[in-house]
């Protein structure tokens, strides 16, 4: 069947589709806002690690959707299930642990400050930090940011203080401070997404510590589906279809998308045009989506005349060290040691560009975020168990009783991932997901550079760490990739030949088809991206407004 | 203070800590996934051939006698001491009832295959069946599965054997194991240090699980 037409489909109602449904709805668009997950209520947010982390609540089973995953171009392909996000109303937002990090104006021009290193697809973007300000000012104000504007080396222009002040901290973080001071680096507080008190009609944070990898069971965390979501159904504008997985994105004779084609919770095809469409599945879903809506047009996808949909496909460097204190040789010197708190809230952006001094020069570099280890007892009973040579029985149960004694503080890095020619996503015909469409194919072939970078954030990592002397101290990956952190696959940019989107993120080729998800980025920056990527939907929900009322779409 | 690997903590699991996944270094089953393509796929499995009126059984995914290796298996995995041990915790029982979930079935059918292998190998070997052996035998046995090279079929079943028995231990009491929530206990989990409030949360029924209300 088919439905009558609205002004808007947006695809996907994570960071990047919930922003837009809203902002189009508070114009007088009519949006549909299709979800291939389930909208569950907060109630179904529980601590079980076994139904949220370990089955299919978030994440797809790997034989039923799968991802491809190779590393080089001659790789055989895996089976995976990397490079999801949480296929639920609210995508991402809902399992993130909401490190609400700006982007720095250094990252909008990586190239004409830092040069692109040959062998990268390094570009500068189409708009700078400046563009961006407002609509990070809106973002934080809208879903509620809780943090306190510290001064740092690297830290971005602000204009005003975050809507809410800071979570309560674990007194952990004097002693990262007090070590960065010894040092002489300046961790500075996180900015979460997260309310520290009550704020417009949501709950503050009850500091159950499971949030990162859970959903937000109080709606303090400030999700899509938390906060914009629900103002977005408001208008009345909005009516949002969960369980309904996009197809393809049909095409008009005059090459204009005509319609989102969709199998809805029963399995049915159905067919919902739209004067506009707006596409926010993830950087590797809404790349896939495209290469899949194939016409006699685009043979290779929509909007990929420069055959560059799916291409510069990039992540986010991680590298990971841990350090454990132990509770009871520390009774007498840090008797707060097991306070329960589960925030640390500090990062560090000395590193943000590495100095010309370092052997690697003046090279991107980015944060490093320190936490606690996640509310995962499952996942770190295996770790316990894998750990090193593995171990069972005795020597397990000391392993047990060694970490049941132990505070593990620990960081992750958000290294610059350099784009490359190689990296990127692509469909895979002969391997079919449970809806029968194209699996999305991942081949990794990552830049020489990047790896050392990421260990020389290790390292200052580590250093800090060193200084809080530890029990232990250990690293645990150095070469590693974040793949909730998504970007790339439809670049931005003035050049048709050389970008898939104009700067408003609009195709170039198609003219009312956008991407608002991390795809747009060329370069991943050095911080983990949702902020930016919901301030960049409410940029371009204004832009495509005003193009709206001007007549031009 | 030690800078390289120290003796404990351990480090980690290869595969599952090289890259973030969205939840919090869990992947599936911990590498599952991979093994899956790197191995012929599953073929699909006629459940007569397992749990057909011939063999006798009295569990919800396995033969009594797979079930009685399983248990002898996680017993030595997480030994009773002066703490409790994965039988006292439910974790076999946990197993046989996570196997029986609809969506686990490729699960269930490489971990009977693997369950199946450490039978033979035992009768083969010792000529008794696994949970006959001594203790020693029994470790000696599982060494080989753990020691197994990547992508082979033991260190597969080693994997799925652990990231189940794990659950069994640490995962939220509705599933069936971790009993009285004792096995949290055994890692300090849940006592005010590693969480403000009750672990159990509250719990609803949704898709791919088996819960009740708790």
């Amino acid at each position: 069947m088919s439905f009558s037409e609205v002004d808007v489909v947006v695809v996907g109602s994570g960071a990047g589709g919930a922003p837009m449904a809203l902002q189009l709805a508070r114009a007088g668009l009519k949006v549909v806002l299709l979800e291939k997950g389930p909208r569950y209520s907060e109630a179904e947010f529980t601590h079980d690690e076994i139904a949220i982390s370990r089955r299919n609540f978030f994440m797809p089973l790997p034989w039923d959707e799968p991802h491809l995953w190779r590393v080089g171009q001659t790789g055989k392909y895996a089976r995976t299930n990397d490079a999801w996000t949480a296929n639920c109303v609210g995508g991402g937002t809902v399992h993130m642990s909401g490190f609400f990090y700006r982007l720095k104006p250094v990252d909008f021009r990586m190239k004409s400050m830092l040069g692109a290193p040959a062998g990268s697809t390094v570009v500068d973007w189409p708009i700078r930090y400046e563009d961006l300000l407002p609509y990070y000012e809106q973002v934080e104000e809208e879903i509620g940011v809780s943090g306190v504007v510290t001064n740092h080396p690297w830290a971005e222009p602000r204009r005003k203080p975050y809507p809410l002040p800071p979570l309560d901290e674990h007194p952990i973080a004097r002693e990262i401070d007090r070590a960065g001071k010894k040092i002489g680096v300046h961790p500075y507080p996180t900015a979460r997404a997260i309310n520290s008190r009550p704020y417009r009609g949501r709950a503050g944070c009850i500091y159950c510590v499971f949030c990162g990898s859970y959903g937000c069971e109080s709606g303090a965390k400030s999700s899509t589906h938390s906060t914009l979501i629900p103002l977005a159904l408001q208008t009345g504008k909005v009516e949002l279809r969960p369980r309904c997985m996009a197809r393809s994105v049909e095409v008009s004779a005059d090459g204009r998308a005509k319609s989102v084609v969709y199998i809805d919770e029963k399995g049915e095809l159905q067919e919902q045009p739209a004067r506009i469409v707006v596409v926010s599945c993830t950087a590797v879903e809404s790349a896939r989506l495209l290469l899949n809506s194939r016409s006699p047009r685009w043979p290779k996808g929509l909007a990929n005349d420069s055959g560059l949909v799916g291409k510069n496909l990039s992540f986010s460097g991680f590298g990971r060290s841990r350090a454990s204190f132990r509770i009871s040789k520390r009774k007498q010197s840090w008797p707060w040691l097991d306070d329960p708190a589960p925030f640390v809230q500090r990062s560090l952006s000395d590193h943000y560009v590495l100095p010309a001094s370092t052997k690697l020069g003046s090279r991107k570099g980015g944060a490093i975020g320190f936490l606690w280890e996640h509310p995962a007892p499952i996942s770190q009973g295996i770790v316990l168990a894998q750990g090193g040579r593995g171990a069972f029985g005795k020597e397990l149960k000391e392993r047990f009783h060694v970490f049941r004694d132990s505070k593990v503080l620990q960081f992750e890095t958000y290294a610059e991932w350099l784009p490359t020619a190689g990296t990127s996503v692509s469909v895979e015909d002969s391997v079919l997901d449970r809806y029968g469409l194209p699996v999305a194919a991942i081949t990794i072939d990552r830049h020489p550079a990047d790896l050392p970078v990421t260990r020389y954030l290790i390292e200052r990592g580590e250093d800090l760490l060193r200084a809080m002397e530890p029990d232990a101290l250990w690293r645990v990956t150095e070469a590693g990739e974040t793949t909730i952190l998504q970007h790339g696959t439809c670049r931005f940019g003035n050049d048709p030949a050389t970008s898939v989107l104009d700067r408003d993120c609009r195709a170039h080729t198609v003219p009312n088809l956008y991407v608002v998800d991390g795809s747009f980025m060329p370069t991943s920056g050095g911080n983990p991206n949702t902020l930016t990527i919901m301030a960049n939907s409410y940029r371009v929900a204004d832009r495509l407004v005003q193009r709206v009322k001007s007549g031009k779409l | 203070m030690s800078e390289t690997l120290p003796p404990t903590p351990p480090d980690v699991a290869p595969e599952e800590m090289t890259r973030r996944n969205f939840i919090e270094h869990v992947g599936f089953m911990s590498g599952t996934a991979l093994l899956y393509a790197a191995c012929k796929p599953s073929e699909p499995k006629k459940s007569e051939a397992t749990v057909g009126p011939a063999l006798e059984t009295s569990h919800r995914s396995l033969t009594n006698d797979e079930y009685d290796t399983l248990a002898a298996a996680v017993e030595r995995i997480c030994p009773r001491d002066e703490e409790p041990g994965a039988i006292d915790l439910g974790v076999p029982e946990y197993i046989d009832r996570a196997l029986a979930t609809p969506t686990l079935s490729h699960v269930r059918d490489d971990f009977v295959r693997g369950t199946e292998a450490l039978m033979r190998r035992a009768r083969a070997q010792h000529d008794r069946p696994f949970p006959a052996l001594a203790p020693e035998i029994q470790d000696a046995l599982l060494t080989e599965f753990k020691s197994s090279p990547a992508g082979s079929g033991e260190q597969h079943y080693w994997t799925v054997l652990i990231g189940l028995t794990m659950e069994g231990l640490f995962g939220d009491p509705v599933h069936g194991g971790n009993r009285a929530g004792r096995g949290w206990e055994l890692i300090g989990f849940g006592q005010g240090r590693r969480g403000c409030v009750d672990p159990s949360g509250h719990h609803h029924h949704h898709d791919g699980c088996e819960t009740r209300k708790g």
